[in-house]
């Protein structure tokens, strides 16, 4: 399961799927956060640390760090939802993955790409060149002195 | 369960550290225990356009650090399965829009490592590398396209210029 996302959101929520290890077919229902023996830990690229992260309880629809919640164990029988804490997802990495082990479930690891830009922007894709500011600055650059001169004349 | 592993990044990226995950060949669990015995395993890679595969040797690796060809365990506990692999400079360097390299070990599945290597760059967060969204690039761009304003421009230059000798040239005499 790979994802791209923004370096630095916050608040995100994954979705993600759990199969039953004893068929390798059907999903895997009744996990949740007090599972003996389940644990959700995270490497980010470059770092030597592994970070754990403590799984909690949840609300579907709502972000909270580490929170671990079944979605529907019939119409979607297998499918979790995951609270990803803030920090896996800040500046500093270009990939992380994440594992999270359950007894009886076989969860594929999660690797997020990193990325500066925002896949999410259908305006300019995050990049501060084509906001207003870096516009502004492209023509106040290319004409200096007439820029100065509509200030001068502004004022 | 084998994961795929792909990956897109910018041509001629250096010291890259991938995240590969490997399974035992007869389960579906994360596959612990590779770094000890790198003499078993290979790797080995081709780039789009290429005519052979060059093999890359695998080398005892620090988790955090980059070598090439340096294979490090993660954590055989927290994240098992989970491997840090050093990719070679050469196999990232510009001329090829495409690298696979495939890294094996004896009753191990390690699904191929895909690279799409691009010429933009996914770490900018200004203008993803794209040339023509460079300041200079977008000068050159707008005096091109409005000729008369950068007439004005260089005309006010020239009597900035001019204004500026002027008060040299009495500072000097007074």
């Amino acid at each position: 399961m790979s994802y791209t996302l923004q370096k630095g959101t916050r608040s995100k929520i994954l979705l993600v799927y759990a199969l039953d290890a004893t068929d390798m077919r059907s999903g895997k229902t009744g996990l949740n956060s007090r599972t003996p023996d389940s644990s959700a830990a995270y490497i980010r690229e470059g770092e030597a640390i592994v970070r754990r992260t403590p799984l909690v309880e949840g609300k579907l629809g709502e972000h909270r760090a580490g929170s671990f919640v079944e979605v529907d164990s019939k119409l979607l029988s297998g499918v979790y939802q995951f609270g990803v804490p803030d920090e896996m997802l800040a500046a500093g990495a270009e990939t992380v993955t994440l594992i999270l082990k359950f007894p009886g479930a076989v969860l594929e690891p999660i690797s997020i790409h990193l990325v500066a830009y925002d896949p999410q922007d259908s305006e300019r894709l995050g990049m501060t060149a084509l906001g207003p500011e870096g516009r502004i600055n492209a023509l106040r650059g290319a004409f200096p002195r007439l820029t100065e001169n509509e200030f001068r004349n502004a004022g | 369960m084998p994961v795929q592993h792909n990956y897109t990044i910018k041509e001629g990226t250096k010291s890259k550290l991938l995240l590969v995950y490997a399974t035992s060949a007869e389960s579906t669990s994360g596959k612990t225990g590779l770094a000890n015995d790198l003499a078993s395993g290979s790797a080995a890679y081709i780039r789009e356009g290429d005519c052979a595969a060059r093999r890359v040797p695998i080398v005892p690796g620090r988790v955090g650090e980059w070598g090439s060809g340096a294979l490090a365990e993660v954590d055989p506990e927290l994240l098992p399965g989970l491997y840090q692999f050093g990719a070679p400079d050469e196999m990232l360097a510009a001329g090829s829009a495409r690298a696979v390299l495939l890294i094996r070990f004896p009753e191990t599945v390690i699904k191929p490592v895909e690279i799409h290597l691009v010429a933009y760059d996914p770490q900018d967060a200004e203008r993803i590398g794209v040339w023509s969204l460079a300041g200079h690039k977008r000068h050159e761009f707008l005096r091109q396209a409005l000729p008369r304003f950068t007439e004005m421009e260089l005309a006010m230059g020239e009597q900035t210029e001019k204004e500026l000798a002027a008060k040299l040239s009495a500072k000097k005499g007074s």
